[in-house]
């Protein structure tokens, strides 16, 4: 009797264990299904934003290769010069040979080409004048017409301590008339070349009233303006009374806080589930 | 009786359910054993199959081509280089000795007639390269002697043989 009992009691034991242990077995199996479930859910987020990550890449893409297009009209280049003060050496180099009227009209139309061949949606608008933006308040206008660019802060006086202005002209001048150098100021350097002709003249000038310095050619003449111009203080105009006489302008500054810069044209791009809707940066 | 019923005993195969030890020792192992160390096997297996084949960045090949090609454009641009064979070449070689490139450019619009330049990385032979390898396209547009033009250009892996 009590041997059967003993062997009883050993079958439920072993039964009891078996029952235990295959639950724990399987509740183990259900974590490691569940955790593998998980990682497979992970592992699809990733893919999906690397795949955003593309895409936004692209649509960078698309954005340098309109700003540099533009660069050609007006190209701007900036080296810190004092990080401390945040100080820049910018470099402003505007393309007057480029009639700039029929460029933005035939861009307009082969941009719409280059959004067929990428299969992006790129919307794209133009104003006159075409204006590069800078972060510290100052503008740099050019005509789109090629008879007038102006440096100024555009919300009253710029800081720039001194100016470098570089002139390429297309003909030569018959005579020149420098406006009045002061003992202090603004310091300005003209860099004139031309046809067999050039000039470099350096001085200060005082900033708080209109200075003229003309360049007479047999028909029309160049000005470059200095000091109060079109309403702003310290600031620099360079005009020409005909669109030719000028191949290029390029004016030079340290200014503070310059970044970002922007052109003030409009730049819609929608690229798969990306889109930008801002100005060109410069 | 008892005693032939005990041989009996022994001879059976366990068949009290699933997991449940057998009243009787196995020949070497028991069979409800083996099947759980199989199941182990496999689901810690399948799992870590899955943990480890996490998508890295590198494993979307064809987004290195389209970034190699674009940066190659964006320097030719920079570097006013389009119209130049040698300009061409020189941004070709610093792109390594596994990637081949044609640069194709194009007057005013994408079409055969308009095509007006073709650049093939020394060494790289498009026709054959391309049967095998995919190969990635990538569009910039630049303005060159008073017109737009597109730069196209093809990357692909050089074919090892």
């Amino acid at each position: 009797m009590k041997n059967q009992k003993n062997k009883n009691n050993e079958k439920g034991n072993a039964l009891m264990k078996g029952y235990i242990l295959s639950v724990s077995a399987l509740l183990l199996f259900s974590v490691v299904i569940m955790f593998a479930r998980d990682v497979e859910f992970v592992k699809q987020e990733m893919k999906d934003s690397y795949h955003n990550a593309v895409q936004i890449s692209k649509l960078n893409y698309f954005i340098n290769d309109i700003s540099s297009d533009l660069q050609n009209l007006v190209f701007v280049d900036y080296v810190m010069n004092n990080v401390s003060a945040d100080m820049y050496n910018i470099t402003i180099i505007d393309n007057m040979s480029i009639n700039k009227t029929s460029f933005f009209s035939n861009y307009i139309q082969f941009l719409q080409g280059y959004a067929n061949i990428t299969g992006a949606n790129i919307s794209f608008s133009y104003y006159d004048p075409l204006i590069v933006n800078f972060n510290n308040r100052m503008q740099y206008s050019s005509k789109l017409d090629g008879t007038s660019i102006i440096f100024k802060n555009s919300s009253g006086t710029s800081s720039a301590a001194g100016y470098n202005i570089s002139i390429t002209a297309n003909v030569a001048y018959v005579n020149y008339t420098e406006w009045s150098w002061a003992a202090s100021g603004t310091y300005i350097n003209i860099y004139y070349s031309g046809p067999s002709q050039s000039f470099t003249k350096s001085g200060y000038i005082n900033a708080s009233v209109l200075n003229q310095f003309v360049i007479n050619y047999s028909s029309g003449n160049v000005k470059i303006l200095a000091g109060l111009v079109d309403g702003a203080g310290n600031a620099i105009e360079v005009n020409q009374t005909l669109p030719n006489h000028l191949s290029s302008v390029r004016i030079n500054s340290t200014l503070p806080s310059v970044l970002p810069i922007y052109y003030n044209t409009g730049l819609n791009i929608s690229y798969l589930n990306t889109n930008y809707a801002a100005n060109v940066p410069a | 009786m008892d005693k032939l019923k005990l041989r009996m005993q022994n001879l059976k195969l366990c068949t009290k359910g699933f997991c449940t030890f057998c009243t009787h020792k196995g020949f070497i192992v028991s069979i409800d054993a083996v099947i759980a160390l199989l199941l182990s096997v496999f689901f810690v297996s399948y799992a870590f199959s899955i943990v480890n084949s996490f998508p890295t960045y590198e494993s979307v090949s064809y987004v290195k081509l389209q970034r190699i090609g674009g940066d190659a454009l964006n320097l030719m641009e920079m570097t006013n280089s389009f119209g130049s064979q040698s300009a061409v070449n020189g941004i070709f070689q610093q792109t390594g000795d596994q990637i081949c490139m044609k640069l194709e450019i194009y007057n005013q619009s994408f079409t055969p007639s308009a095509k007006k330049d073709i650049f093939i990385k020394p060494g790289c032979q498009p026709k054959k390269d391309q049967e095998t390898t995919s190969e990635e396209r990538v569009f910039r547009t630049f303005y060159q002697d008073g017109s737009f033009k597109y730069a196209v250009i093809s990357v692909w892996l050089k074919e090892t043989s």
